[in-house]
Parts: structure tokens; C-alpha cells; sequence
């Protein structure tokens, strides 16, 4: 009997079994939120106990309300899983951004903290400034982060903090905010501003279907790119050195959707992306658009850098046979921070 | 017995099913979820193939399709133009999304099962959002670009542009191309030849009594010197009420579980019934007279089990 006609009669072990595969691939693709507990024999089922514990009860409404066949019910299990384990880590995200965020309003003069006893304590303003808590819309917030000019930093180690942006665009984009807001603000709300100022660089996308393993490739941040290094130190020029600096913050699939764009365009680069994600035009094209967007984060740019960071790659895909000859001459940075200047919260 | 270490096959024993999302919880509710006529308010699946989506019917659109707009449960997600509801407002008991910004036409022919139905102020208001929300709801926030709630919106969007995809019952255009009098000009020994079929066989597609397959209909079409698309539908093409009855969502199980047993599409096996039911039908009434499709398909089912349907068409 089809599992999912079990659950409708209220059968529920064969279902849960499914759940249990279905985790046991799911915490090995996207294991952020378990990252300590890798080692451990349960590992699975300690994760299928926990995900249970949590969504239940969603989960079975999910299935139950959208029916379909035995394979159409495991893929939105995998899913649902897959968020599920995306959004435990993206708490530790979050976390993460408002430790860097504070670190950096403590470290500079331009920003204040109200003091105990006064009104919005603990609230963060413009350093001099005695403004009352701000109350209004955060769109108002946003896009006035949106009008600073400020290269983004990703996300480079899952060990170290995200220094979020270059520390001089950091301070520049909280200052419009808090001048805009013309009072004081949270801490949380300033995560929420700065979250949606970088909304490329700081997401975590879910793959689609199909694409188990692509999605999962890090930021190459400790492995050099040889034929692209070499690249960039022969064209000494400011512009190619700003390139590659960008180029190593992707990952492997985000270069790939890149190369894609350069070589054939946005139409085909989508229905390229459709068949090697095996999902719908509209998710693959979101894919693209985020990619995009990363670019003219991480550049710091609204248009023209991204074209810069395309001619770079066919650059680099040109002279890919290469790399097996280049000789970098082990002074390579190890990591994308060290080519960075100015860049702040590396530490773990 | 699955395959589960010994504590989950505990948990499972202390795990429950919301009685009123099984089976038998809905035929409490529904008596026949499955046989209900497409109405407006109704939370149900829309099913093609091997995609699977949860709408809200908003209202009858066109002819054989439904004004929907796409639910969520998990993952949920939301966005500007989204209705959130509270968990008491539905059967489910979480917190649901209808995507009211994604209204589409779906086929009534993807749509299957009632799983809920919701109260005239839900439906209104997605049909229409306005500035006041529905009690126990709230207006959807911002989606992020590229966040979760993104991807659930692109997510959907792709599953409603495949179902709205989905095949129609082809429809007899008898306007549009007379297979009769293209054959009397061709010459009916000349169809026998290039079809391989015996002079009865030809007849009934001539006649219409008879469909053809795609290899069949691009013979004749090169005969008769039109599209394959003109032969297909004037021969293979059903009268409009029959195919609005074939579409009706109380059949679907039957087309699906038949489908299913014989390896076949669930377009071809609703196709290959209905013809059959036709060309009863036709031998009962001739040209003239309104039949009424529902009870002939019934009782055409009743006298007939899927082992009937293992020639073909």
C-alpha cells in the first residue's frame, strides 16, 4: 500500500521511515546546524527525534493537504527537511551577524549606545546625538542603506564571523540609517537593515531538487585558483585584482551560473540552469538573479562591476588549461580577508 | 516492519494523524471528498503527473478551468500580497499561506480531492486583497529576495504554469475541417492502403466512431494536405460536454488508478474511456439528441474494468 495512503488511514511508522531516510541525506548535505554532532553514530536518528519534535505537526498537515504519489511525497519531505535544517543554522546566521554588528558599533566613535536609565537604553545612535527611540517603517531604513555605495564580504569559513561588508562601507551604510532614522535603534532591527542591505551575501539558498550535491560546495576560500590568480598577477591593474577578489568569494556553482551568463546569456544560461537543477523557470531564474545580485554586492557596485566580474571569468575560463603549468609561487593569501583591506571580524 | 531503529519505532507509536486530515475524517466531513463538484471557498489538491499542489478555488474562470490561488504549509513562506491564517481557521491546524499574488487558471482537470473548505471572507479577500484583512489572518510581510520565501514563491510558480499545462480532452471542431469530404475526395482505397488498416477500420474514422493514433493522423494529414493538429481534432476530438464530464473531478481516481495499472498516461486513459462512451453513446442516439454523459460514463464503468482498456486506443 502507497505510504501516503498509510498516513491518510492514520499508519504512521511506515511515514516515519521515510522521514528517517530522508534526513539521513538531508544532514549530510546541509549539516551547518549539526556540525559538532557529525561524528556520532545516531546521528540520524538523533536528527529525525529533533526535526519530529519541531514539525510534526506541520509536516503530516503538508503532506496530508497536498497528497500526490509516494515519490512527490518524499521530494517535498526533502524539502521540507532541508529548510528545516537550513533554518536552525540560519538562527546561528543571525546570531553571527549581530555579534559582528555590535563588535563593529563598539569599535568605532561614529556610533553610541544609550545609556542605562535613559530612554531606548541599550538602543544604538549617531555618536553625540541624543535622539529619542526611533519608531517607523524599516522599508525607510533599508533603502536608505540601499543608497550607500558598499562592497558586501561573504560568508568565507564556517569557523569564522562574516565581517558582513569592508568596515569603511559598514560604517558609511550604518550612519545613513540611524541619521535617517533620526533617533536611536535596535540592535535586531539593524540586523534586519543590514540583512536586507546584503541580501545576496548573507542568504543561504535552498537547492532545488535533484541538485544533491552542487548547492553544498563552499566558498573556496582556503583553496586557491591558481589559473585565476595567475591571471590577475599578470594584469597588475586595479580593476582585475578587485575582480579576482570577487571571484574567490564564490563558490564553485556560483561561478558556474556566472560562466554560464557569460557565455550565453540570461535566456539560455535559464533553461541551462533548468535542466542541470531539474527545477521550474522561476526558481531557476531566481537562482541566476541571486548570483547576480552576490556580484554587484560583493563588488559594491549597482551595475556596471558586475560586466567587469563576467570579463574576468572568461579571462579565467580561457586560460583554465593553464592552471596545471601555473606556478603561484606559494605566496598565495590563503584566504579572500587577506586580500581585503580594512576588513574586519575574523575571529571565530 | 520498517526499517527503524528501536526509538523511532517507539516515537511512531506515540505519534498522531489530525483525525480530521485522514481519510476517514474527511468523508465525515465531505461524505464523498473526492466526487464533490468544484465550488468556490474549496481548499483542494491539484494534481498532474507527478506534480502536487494545494489551491483555494477562487471562483469559476473559462470554460473548463478554475481561478485558484496557491496554499502553503510547509514550507510555508509568505510575501506582500499573501493571507496568513491563524491555525484555527483551517482544518490543518498550523499556520497557512494562500499566495493571493499568484492567481491562476488551473484546468478543473488537475483539480482531485477536497481537503478543506474555508469561509467566504478568505476567498474574497484573495480573490481581492484589500486593506481589510479577514479575522484570525494577518497580510503576508516582505519577501526577501533570494530568502526562503523567494524560493517558496518561485516554487510555486513553476507547479502552476506545468498545471495549467495540463492536457484537455480534445474538443471535435467539426467547423474546422470535414474528415468526411477530405476522404471522398482522396478516395477511401487509397486511405486503406496508406493506413494498413482493413475498409471497416477506416470507415469508423472516417465516420468519427474511431480515434487515430498520432503515426495515423500524420498520414492522413499528409493525404488530405492539412496539419496534423486539424486531423487530430476533428477526428480524435470529443463533443465539448462529454469532455467538461470527463473532467470533472469525481472520475480522477478512476483515470488515475487505471492509469496507474497500466502504465499509461492519465490523459490517454480519460481519452480512450471517453471515446469508447462516446461511440456508444452514438450508437444509442445517432447525431441527434443531448445525452447525458454523466450517467453513460457511469454506466459505462459499471459494465467495464480496466482489463477493457488494455488494446489501446
Amino acid at each position: 500500500m502507497p505510504i501516503l495512503e498509510d498516513l491518510e488511514a492514520g499508519v504512521v511508522e511506515p511515514f516515519l521511515a521515510v522521514v528517517y531516510r530522508v534526513v539521513g541525506v538531508q544532514v549530510r548535505r546541509r549539516p551547518g546546524a549539526y556540525w559538532e554532532h557529525q561524528a556520532d553514530p545516531d546521528l540520524d536518528t538523533v536528527v529525525t527525534h529533533d526535526f519530529v519534535a519541531d514539525r510534526w505537526e506541520r509536516t503530516v498537515a503538508a503532506v496530508l493537504g497536498q497528497g500526490g504519489d509516494d515519490a512527490s511525497m518524499e521530494r517535498l519531505l526533502h524539502t521540507i527537511v532541508e529548510r528545516w535544517l537550513i533554518d536552525r543554522f540560519r538562527e546561528t546566521e543571525r546570531g553571527s551577524v549581530t555579534r559582528t554588528l555590535v563588535k563593529h558599533l563598539n569599535g568605532h566613535d561614529d556610533f553610541g549606545k544609550v545609556p542605562a536609565g535613559h530612554p531606548g537604553a541599550g538602543r544604538w545612535r549617531l555618536a553625540g546625538t541624543h535622539q529619542p527611540p526611533w519608531a517607523g517603517s524599516l522599508e525607510e531604513l533599508v533603502t536608505a542603506a540601499w543608497t550607500v555605495r558598499a562592497a558586501a564580504v561573504r560568508w568565507t569559513s564556517d569557523t569564522r564571523r562574516a565581517p558582513i561588508a569592508r568596515a569603511t562601507d559598514l560604517s558609511a551604510v550604518l550612519r545613513v540609517v540611524m541619521a535617517t532614522a533620526a533617533g536611536s535603534v535596535s540592535e535586531q532591527q539593524l540586523v534586519e537593515v543590514i540583512v536586507r542591505r546584503f541580501p545576496a551575501t548573507l542568504s543561504t539558498p535552498t537547492s532545488p531538487p535533484g541538485a544533491l550535491d552542487e548547492a553544498a560546495a563552499q566558498v573556496a576560500d582556503s583553496d586557491p585558483l591558481p589559473a585565476d590568480i595567475w591571471q590577475a598577477r599578470q594584469d597588475a591593474t586595479t580593476t582585475a585584482e578587485d575582480a579576482v577578489v570577487v571571484v574567490r568569494q564564490l563558490t564553485e556553482q556560483d561561478r558556474h551560473v556566472l560562466r554560464l551568463l557569460a557565455d550565453v546569456g540570461s535566456a539560455e544560461a535559464v533553461r541551462q540552469l533548468q535542466k542541470e537543477l531539474g527545477c521550474g523557470r522561476s526558481r531557476a531564474y531566481q537562482h541566476l538573479e541571486r548570483v547576480r545580485s552576490l556580484v554587484r554586492e560583493l563588488t559594491g557596485a549597482f551595475d556596471d562591476e558586475e560586466q567587469v566580474v563576467l570579463d574576468m571569468l572568461t579571462v579565467c575560463q580561457a586560460e583554465g588549461d593553464v592552471s596545471g603549468m601555473v606556478d603561484d609561487g606559494g605566496d598565495e593569501p590563503s584566504n579572500t580577508s587577506e586580500s581585503l583591506a580594512n576588513v574586519e571580524g575574523r575571529t571565530s | 516492519m520498517t526499517d527503524l531503529p528501536q526509538s523511532l519505532r517507539l516515537l511512531a507509536s506515540s505519534l498522531n494523524v489530525p483525525s480530521v486530515l485522514t481519510t476517514d475524517g474527511l468523508r465525515q466531513r465531505f461524505s464523498d471528498p473526492d466526487g464533490l463538484d468544484p465550488a468556490a471557498g474549496q481548499v483542494r489538491r491539484a494534481q498532474w503527473e507527478d506534480k502536487s499542489l494545494l489551491v483555494l478555488l477562487l471562483g469559476a474562470a473559462q470554460e473548463r478551468y478554475w481561478r485558484v490561488a496557491p496554499v502553503s504549509i510547509d514550507p510555508t513562506g509568505e510575501d506582500e500580497n499573501s493571507l496568513v491564517l491563524a491555525a484555527q481557521r483551517s482544518a490543518f491546524s498550523v499556520e497557512v499561506t494562500v499566495w493571493a499574488g499568484l492567481q491562476a487558471c488551473l484546468p478543473t482537470a488537475v483539480l482531485s480531492r477536497v481537503v478543506d473548505v474555508w469561509e467566504t471572507d478568505v476567498t474574497t479577500w484573495c480573490a481581492s486583497p484589500g486593506a481589510t484583512v479577514p479575522a484570525a489572518a494577518r497580510r503576508g510581510q516582505f519577501a526577501m529576495p533570494y530568502g526562503p520565501d523567494a524560493e517558496v514563491r518561485a516554487d510555486l510558480q513553476d507547479m502552476l504554469e506545468t498545471l495549467a499545462e495540463a492536457p484537455l480532452v480534445p474538443v471535435r471542431q467539426t467547423t474546422t475541417f470535414d474528415v468526411a469530404a477530405a476522404a471522398t475526395r482522396v478516395g477511401l482505397n487509397v486511405l486503406v492502403e496508406a493506413l494498413g488498416l482493413a475498409i471497416p477500420a477506416v470507415v469508423k474514422i472516417v465516420k468519427g466512431k474511431a480515434a487515430v493514433t498520432e503515426d495515423q493522423a500524420a498520414i492522413l494529414a499528409r493525404l488530405f494536405g492539412v496539419a496534423v493538429g486539424d486531423v487530430l481534432a476533428a477526428v480524435n476530438g470529443l463533443p465539448a460536454e462529454l469532455a467538461v464530464e470527463l473532467e470533472r473531478p469525481r472520475w480522477r481516481s478512476v483515470w488515475q488508478t487505471w492509469a496507474a495499472q497500466l502504465r499509461r498516461a492519465e490523459d490517454a486513459v480519460r481519452f480512450q474511456v471517453g471515446a469508447r462512451v462516446f461511440a456508444l453513446g452514438y450508437r444509442q442516439t445517432g447525431t441527434t439528441g443531448t445525452p447525458n454523459w454523466d450517467s453513460r460514463i457511469a454506466h459505462w464503468l459499471a459494465d467495464h474494468d480496466v482489463k477493457d482498456m488494455s488494446g489501446g486506443t
